[in-house]
């Protein structure tokens, strides 16, 4: 079966009487299930998680359309960024940056083109590193402004979910 | 698989109390929460979302949690056991939390990380009926966290998820959110490994039996 990566957004969950979110792919858990298909993810920057997902080629179809949903061009951690066009490595350069990742920093460890490199290279920066939540009661609003904290390694999102 | 490798804490078999659970409990685990409280022998949410942790002991880090189910909740409303709690009762609790939230199409298990007392959900939900009279238990060892089912007698893992966030003992507890549900045996404690005792047990006097799940260990 199929496997592709997402960056995907996290959202609120109204239904808890606590504050909490969840990462916006499990709105597609039942269709991924209906498929034999799995999930896993890691949360990163930016209030978004990058996201491994199993599932039929229609059901991957249908999740890269979902707003905010961002399905990348590569599906194996070691394929090269070689052949993807400027335009189309400049537009991951630019989710990494949309995470709050700055751009010196970027190219610091990606240089100025990810030609050279692969998507497990990107993604492993991507999950450097995220930031502690916090709920603010006289808002009601979940805030993203805490310590740094690790993430969770994408390797380790790779190894459990096997196409 | 061996869960769970503790004994039950409290099987709540004392006079009937409303938001009071005894002096092993501390509430709230959540900021701003009631108290449960006891009725017929059984755990019950005693005023609108209830929460509490078994203060004697801070099991783990290799730590679970369980209870039985004694009457299931209403639809849409959810069950929390919570372990690795640090500052509990603060905005800044952080640990792990498993919710159990029952549902008109299917019943769910999940996992979450708990941050300054927001909840981050650990990947997808787990969907599992139960019943009056099964049971729920949440184990963590080292990043693995895992839920627990039990039915008929017999106990079974659901999934497990990964996060190393937080890594070091903590509080056990629960949190209540519907007035209809009812629970029984809570337990819980350091993880034991095969053959072994847990420190806690060796170093707190427990009751002789308590390590074992069918011999409650007469904590409260």
């Amino acid at each position: 079966m199929p496997v592709g990566w997402f960056i995907v957004p996290y959202k609120r969950d109204l239904l808890d009487t606590s504050p909490t979110r969840y990462c916006a792919m499990g709105d597609f858990t039942d269709v991924i299930r209906a498929d034999g298909g799995a999930w896993s993810e890691t949360e990163v920057l930016g209030n978004r998680a990058v996201v491994k997902v199993r599932a039929s080629d229609m059901t991957l179809t249908t999740i890269a359309l979902a707003p905010g949903f961002r399905r990348l061009l590569k599906s194996r951690l070691n394929d090269s960024l070689s052949d993807l066009t400027p335009a189309q490595r400049r537009a991951l350069r630019d989710e990494l940056e949309a995470m709050g990742y700055p751009l010196s920093e970027i190219r610091s460890r990606l240089g100025n083109d990810l030609g050279p490199f692969t998507l497990g290279d990107v993604l492993r920066f991507a999950a450097t590193r995220r930031i502690k939540p916090r709920y603010d009661q006289s808002t009601d609003t979940i805030l993203l402004d805490g310590p740094i904290q690790p993430c969770r390694s994408v390797d380790s999102v790779d190894v459990e979910v096997v196409g | 698989m061996t869960f769970p490798t503790t004994g039950v804490l409290d099987d709540f078999n004392r006079a009937d109390q409303t938001e009071n659970l005894g002096s092993n409990w501390t509430v709230p685990l959540v900021n701003g929460q009631g108290s449960p409280g006891i009725i017929s022998n059984t755990l019950y949410d005693a005023s609108p979302n209830d929460s509490a942790y078994w203060n004697p002991i801070t099991p783990g880090p290799d730590s679970e949690v369980y209870i039985d189910v004694s009457t299931k909740q209403t639809n849409n409303t959810s069950i929390n056991l919570e372990l690795r709690v640090v500052d509990p009762g603060l905005t800044t609790r952080d640990g792990y939390d498993i919710r159990m939230r029952a549902s008109a199409t299917t019943d769910a298990f999940q996992i979450r990380r708990i941050d300054n007392g927001t909840a981050t959900a650990l990947g997808a939900d787990f969907s599992q009926e139960w019943s009056a009279g099964d049971s729920w238990g949440f184990e963590a060892i080292g990043s693995t966290l895992a839920a627990y089912y039990k039915t008929g007698g017999s106990w079974a893992q659901l999934g497990t998820r990964t996060d190393s966030t937080y890594s070091a003992a903590g509080r056990i507890g629960i949190i209540t959110n519907d007035a209809t549900w009812r629970g029984d045996n809570f337990g819980g404690g350091t993880v034991v490994a095969e053959g072994g005792q847990p420190a806690m047990l060796r170093t707190q006097g427990v009751p002789t039996g308590a390590g074992r799940r069918d011999r409650p260990g007469g904590w409260n």
